[in-house]
């Protein structure tokens, strides 16, 4: 197996995955013991924690699993890829992560932008940066995002009456 | 004859194809729906001939179905959840370049989908709803279970990590009040959250969203357009490939309808069974799953035959099969029509019309369908980069558009994350996303059951329909294990044989 086969393979069998189920699942078990036991004419009926808690467990189950599949793989896989910090040196240097960075904070800025200033001018904002970003022209990306804006805007606004934010400049359909 | 030409009267013809035109957009558009599109159509026929209203309800539907097909296959975006079913294969055929045939395909499967659907609405429908009322909780808990391990199998990735994929998605529809004790379940305080997770928002994010992030990340190029091929397909060229699947696009169609007969089952379980199914049983189910045609022609011959199928019980009980046909319903009782038994004969000219428009939606659903096909593969003729920005706009925007709430376009820029992350890790989405739209019928199913039995699970494993749908359930988890088992105990016994025989000459 090549260094990059494995580290595909590593990647698809790593660490975070069984940890993440074992999290979540002991987590949302602990969670739902807390809702209340419903009991009808002196019986009690599956309540409200009886479904979460056959699915938490059984999440945390697998994750165990999948956690004692991967440390026993770990044995058998030969450890001669980079060290840890290498890696991530790599990853965070690399302008993809810097691209993908971007979009997420994009996204994340973009709820208040729109209530802030509205859909029309938030979106032509937004749509432009992230089309530089991805190296569009900038004069090309700035005529396209108006374009898209102002077409979503009266598909959403006119078409399906679905009014979108305007903003405090109250522009928009 | 009568009907024909009161169909093809302008007053109805006009109304109906521009309804059409319409159900391509809502379908087309992710945030909004088959169900959203029937739903804005009703108001505006109140004042129409019901005739006229009813063509264009069943002209939008058939077509907003089909339409949700199209961002699937482009750009792997469910217009509808019944489209989920669709990327595994169309999705991969359009990185092949093969985007506008995958969906022609879909086109002309969905068009005799929808035509078988509506045939056996109309020869069988009394007696195919007596089954379908035979479906009690039980029954139900059993087909939702079905219907999401069918999904956990059929994905990428191994069965197991698909059935982790559907673990979560019911999980997660836990969140909000439980319908059967009002008590509010992990909403910690917030008030957004007392409704559940919405699962348009989280389709978005996980599907559209995650491989905007997906494209961001890696490698090719953003500023190539994101489809190359030849965007023209013509129909007779398809023709042959529908004619070589003839059985496998028949056999899903009749399981659709039936699928689709269950009141609450609907198009989206009506799509994964049958995609299912047919990976079972093809001779290459290695190929579903990498672009190849039966994995187009499966899901979509069945979501648009599950329509016909919903009627089925709509129209002899006035029981709705799903969603869209509880609106359909709903009309009909607006224009005068009472829909059950008595239907048949006190209005046996609308249940012919009925029929009559039916049929010829899906022959005009291939010219709808075209158009729609050639307006979004000119938009996707654009650079990578603009069709991104272009996904992103709509995500955010379908997402807030449901309930005019930020807190669904932050739902969908998490489920957004979540979907990239588990694409990593190799586990499937669409397991997630059908335990989310299924996961409060399997549990309220499961629950009032035990409810009813005192906690007993004895008739979750004695009655007739539900041992056949948890034998059906065994057979999807283990069958190939069960096959594999016995094929080496064959030729164990065959070697012990052959050398029986050696040794004793």
């Amino acid at each position: 197996m090549s260094n990059e086969e494995r580290s595909s393979e590593e990647r698809k069998r790593s660490l975070s995955y069984p940890l993440i189920l074992m999290g979540l699942g002991t987590w949302v078990f602990i969670m739902a013991q807390q809702l209340p036991v419903v009991i009808r004419g002196g019986q009690r009926i599956p309540g409200p924690k009886y479904f979460p808690s056959i699915l938490s467990g059984l999440l945390a189950l697998i994750g165990l699993y999948e956690l004692i599949q991967y440390l026993r793989e770990l044995r058998s896989i030969r450890r001669d890829l980079p060290p840890l910090g290498d890696r991530a040196r790599t990853v965070l240097t690399d302008p993809r992560t810097h691209t993908f960075a971007l979009i997420l904070a994009g996204l994340i800025v973009f709820v208040p932008l729109i209530r802030t200033v509205g859909f029309l001018l938030g979106g032509v904002l937004f749509a432009t940066l992230v089309m530089v970003r991805l190296r569009a022209r900038p004069l090309h990306a700035i005529a396209l995002s108006i374009v898209v804006t102002v077409m979503i805007g009266l598909l959403f606004g006119q078409l399906f009456r679905i009014p979108l934010p305007r903003g405090f400049l109250g522009i928009g359909f | 004859m009568d009907i024909l030409l009161h169909l093809l009267q302008p007053a109805v013809l006009i109304p109906w194809i521009l309804a059409m035109m319409f159900g391509i957009f809502a379908g087309a558009t992710p945030g909004l729906t088959a169900t959203m599109a029937t739903a804005l159509i009703v108001p505006i026929t109140y004042y129409m001939d019901p005739v006229a209203g009813l063509a264009m309800i069943i002209g939008a539907t058939f077509t907003a179905i089909f339409a949700g097909d199209i961002p699937a296959t482009f750009l792997r975006i469910p217009g509808t959840p019944a489209s989920s079913a669709a990327i595994l294969d169309g999705f991969e055929m359009n990185r092949q370049g093969k985007g506008s045939l995958a969906l022609t395909l879909d086109l002309i499967c969905s068009s005799m989908g929808g035509l078988i659907g509506v045939g056996m609405l109309i020869l069988i429908a009394p007696p195919l709803a007596q089954v379908a009322l035979r479906f009690t909780n039980f029954e139900y808990f059993w087909l939702g279970v079905f219907g999401l391990s069918m999904s956990a199998v059929v994905s990428k990735g191994n069965t197991l990590r698909g059935l982790v994929a559907a673990m979560m998605g019911l999980l997660i529809a836990t969140v909000g009040i439980d319908v059967i004790s009002g008590q509010p379940r992990f909403t910690f305080g917030e008030v957004e959250l007392l409704s559940g997770i919405g699962f348009i928002p989280a389709m978005i994010g996980l599907f559209g969203v995650s491989e905007v992030l997906k494209m961001a990340a890696g490698s090719d190029s953003l500023t190539a357009p994101s489809i190359t091929e030849k965007v023209r397909v013509p129909i007779f060229k398809v023709l042959p490939v529908v004619w070589r699947h003839k059985m496998l696009m028949l056999r899903s169609a009749v399981l659709g309808t039936f699928v689709g007969a269950l009141p609450g089952a609907g198009a989206d379980i009506a799509a994964w069974v049958s995609y299912g199914v047919a990976k079972r049983t093809s001779k290459n189910p290695e190929k579903f799953g990498t672009g190849c045609e039966e994995g187009v022609i499966a899901p979509t011959s069945a979501n648009n035959a599950a329509l016909g199928g919903a009627w089925i019980p709509a129209l002899v009980f006035g029981v709705p099969g799903d969603a869209i046909t509880a609106i359909v319903v709903g009309a009909m009782l607006m224009y005068g029509l009472r829909p059950g038994p008595l239907i048949f004969q006190q209005s046996r000219d609308i249940v012919n019309s009925i029929f009559a428009i039916a049929i010829i939606t899906q022959f005009l659903l291939l010219i709808a369908g075209l158009f729609g096909i050639r307006v979004f593969s000119r938009i996707l003729r654009l650079p990578r980069n603009a069709v991104m920005v272009i996904v992103l706009l709509f995500s955010i925007v379908g997402s807030y558009a449901l309930q005019n709430s930020f807190f669904d376009v932050y739902i969908m820029i998490a489920f957004g994350l979540v979907g990239y992350y588990m694409e990593k890790k190799n586990l499937p989405l669409a397991p997630l996303i059908l335990g989310l739209i299924l996961g409060p019928m399997v549990e309220e199913n499961l629950r009032v059951g035990l409810v009813k039995t005192h906690g007993s699970f004895l008739p979750f494993v004695t009655r007739p329909i539900s041992v056949l749908l948890a034998s059906l359930l065994i057979l999807t988890l283990f069958g190939e294990h069960f096959l594999g088992f016995a094929k080496r105990a064959m030729s164990r016994n065959a070697a012990n044989r052959n050398s029986d025989r050696d040794s004793s000459t």
